[in-house]
């Protein structure tokens, strides 16, 4: 056991003070708006720390870190298109301006008022399928993590699992995002705390010259140019940017944990301010754990499971008496996103799946108080699925290349639908259905064969867009050929 | 010492000080908001 009694002690009162703040909220929850989208009430800081919290876990920390444990300070240019995406949308309110103007609660749910209930349903179990295959790889990679970090024995990893994605369920389950957004903000205070402090501390433990010689030793050139050998052909060259900056953008409109902040936003304008001052947050949020991989390297070398590299650093650099509060602040990390993650994907499993699949056999929609049921039995339909996901699927590749091709699934899709739905007034419903279709088939390559595939991630990335793009021009043209009459406007 | 070196102490540096300056206004500004927050939610 890598834990002192101090440290265990810290992370069980931790533990405590999250569950009583998540659950004291039950009071406030009143229907299903203020379950899902805590009634539109949040503020600008608030929004701003939510949604740090939920696009920040462990998992984030691993994956960013593996990036740069394997290609040195030149992963770090992967930082960048988050920055750009989030400016580019925040400063114009290119989509989401639109968006907030409609105040619908879920991407899916603007499908069903531009183009056809049938198409939300479609884009629904799409979104579903890639965003739960997403969410099922968490459990598996932060259990490793936990193991190295404090020495607890593999055979009670999966007790530990459970017990803590029992506690964010319950918190999650009777609070919805109300509770979200009042952990989130003590998980914050935890989480900033051991983001600066491993970084600030790393620097100054390992130094400067000695992380940059390691990279250079062991890396060459490539680790400290991310376009080496030239912008064309690098690894993070021009085509990956192009890919990762459509990818940020579609991410920002259609990821359903990130769009939901923006949809609780008390006004177009504070969501707008969000995404804008989000850019520079994000920034740091790729920056820190990359270079945290990279120090890795020069701490503990490169001959281990990249996966691993993380754990490992922090084990050996972080002093004893320390180590308990850097891990609650990883738990911190982790459980936030869990907690969004489960609202998210349940939410576009209740609302748009069986939320558009009851009605229409029932004939009468269905009311606040069970949509409030389905979605919590959702949530733990979801988080037994995910364990036990985690337990069976093994990564090949990148674990971020991953992560990004099971969002691919239906973010191309969702972009070019969203902006042709608001944009270009001969968008039709077939356009709709071929968009997603054709955006889902080549990230569907990725995931099938990865060993095969992986070393062109960037030209699927960016052809996922291309393809959806031609679905959409092609289904539209043929509908309004065949069926000229344009049966709906956007409200 | 090479170009790429001085980018990325900068970028890093930056990184840290926008995060910590960033970090302490959304702590001490959410709070206000958490407030007003279920404050609206009670009515």
């Amino acid at each position: 056991m890598n834990l002192s009694i101090w440290d265990i002690i810290l992370i069980v009162a931790y533990l405590i003070l999250i569950f009583l703040s998540g659950t004291f909220v039950k009071k406030y929850i009143k229907g299903i708006d203020n379950f899902l989208i805590a009634g539109r009430s949040m503020g600008f800081h608030l929004g701003l720390l939510s949604l740090m919290c939920t696009e920040i876990g462990m998992i984030t920390y691993v994956y960013y870190a593996e990036l740069g444990f394997k290609a040195g300070f030149g992963a770090l240019i992967v930082a960048f298109p988050p920055v750009v995406a989030y400016l580019f949308l925040g400063r114009t309110g290119f989509i989401i301006k639109p968006l907030l103007e409609m105040k619908i609660s879920t991407i899916p749910e603007f499908f069903s008022r531009k183009f056809s209930k049938g198409v939300r349903l479609y884009v629904g179990i799409i979104m579903a399928i890639g965003g739960i295959l997403n969410f099922g790889v968490f459990p598996g990679v932060e259990a490793n993590f936990i193991n190295i970090i404090t020495g607890i024995s593999k055979d009670y990893l999966l007790l530990t699992m459970v017990v803590m994605l029992t506690l964010v369920l319950v918190y999650t389950a009777i609070g919805g995002m109300v509770s979200v957004i009042v952990t989130n903000y003590i998980q914050y205070i935890l989480l900033s705390f051991g983001m600066i402090f491993i970084t600030i501390y790393g620097i100054f433990h390992i130094g400067w010259g000695n992380i940059v010689n390691a990279v250079t030793l062991e890396l060459g050139e490539k680790g400290m140019n991310p376009f080496f050998p030239s912008l064309l052909e690098g690894q993070f060259g021009i085509g990956f940017l192009v890919w990762q900056t459509l990818f940020w953008i579609a991410l920002l409109v259609g990821w359903q944990a990130i769009s939901m902040r923006l949809f609780s936003s008390k006004d177009a304008k504070t969501g707008q301010k969000i995404y804008t001052w989000s850019a520079l947050m994000f920034l740091s949020r790729g920056i820190m754990p990359i270079f945290w991989g990279i120090m890795a390297i020069a701490v503990v070398g490169t001959d281990i499971d990249s996966l691993e590299a993380l754990p490992l650093l922090l084990v050996k650099i972080v002093p004893s008496g320390l180590l308990g509060v850097i891990f609650a602040a990883l738990l911190a990390a982790s459980m936030s996103t869990y907690a969004s993650y489960l609202l998210s994907w349940s939410s576009v499993v209740s609302q748009d799946i069986i939320g558009s699949i009851v009605p229409y056999f029932t004939k009468k929609e269905i009311s606040s108080k069970s949509q409030l049921l389905i979605s919590r039995i959702t949530m733990a339909v979801v988080m037994i699925f995910i364990i036990w996901w985690s337990l069976f699927h093994e990564m090949e590749g990148y674990l971020y290349f991953y992560l990004n091709m099971t969002g691919m699934l239906f973010i191309p899709g969702v972009l070019i639908c969203v902006t042709a739905g608001i944009y270009w007034k001969k968008a039709r419903t077939l356009g709709a259905y071929m968009a997603i279709t054709f955006g889902a088939i080549l990230p569907m390559l990725y995931l099938v064969w990865p060993r095969e595939v992986q070393d062109y991630a960037s030209e699927i990335g960016w052809g996922g867009f291309v393809v959806s793009l031609l679905g959409m021009l092609i289904g539209s043209v043929i509908q309004n050929i065949f069926q000229p009459k344009m049966k709906k406007e956007i409200a | 010492m090479n170009i790429w070196e001085y980018f990325w102490g900068c970028v890093i540096l930056f990184s840290i000080i926008s995060f910590s300056y960033m970090s302490i206004k959304v702590i001490y500004k959410g709070f206000a908001e958490l407030r007003e927050m279920f404050e609206n939610l009670m009515h």
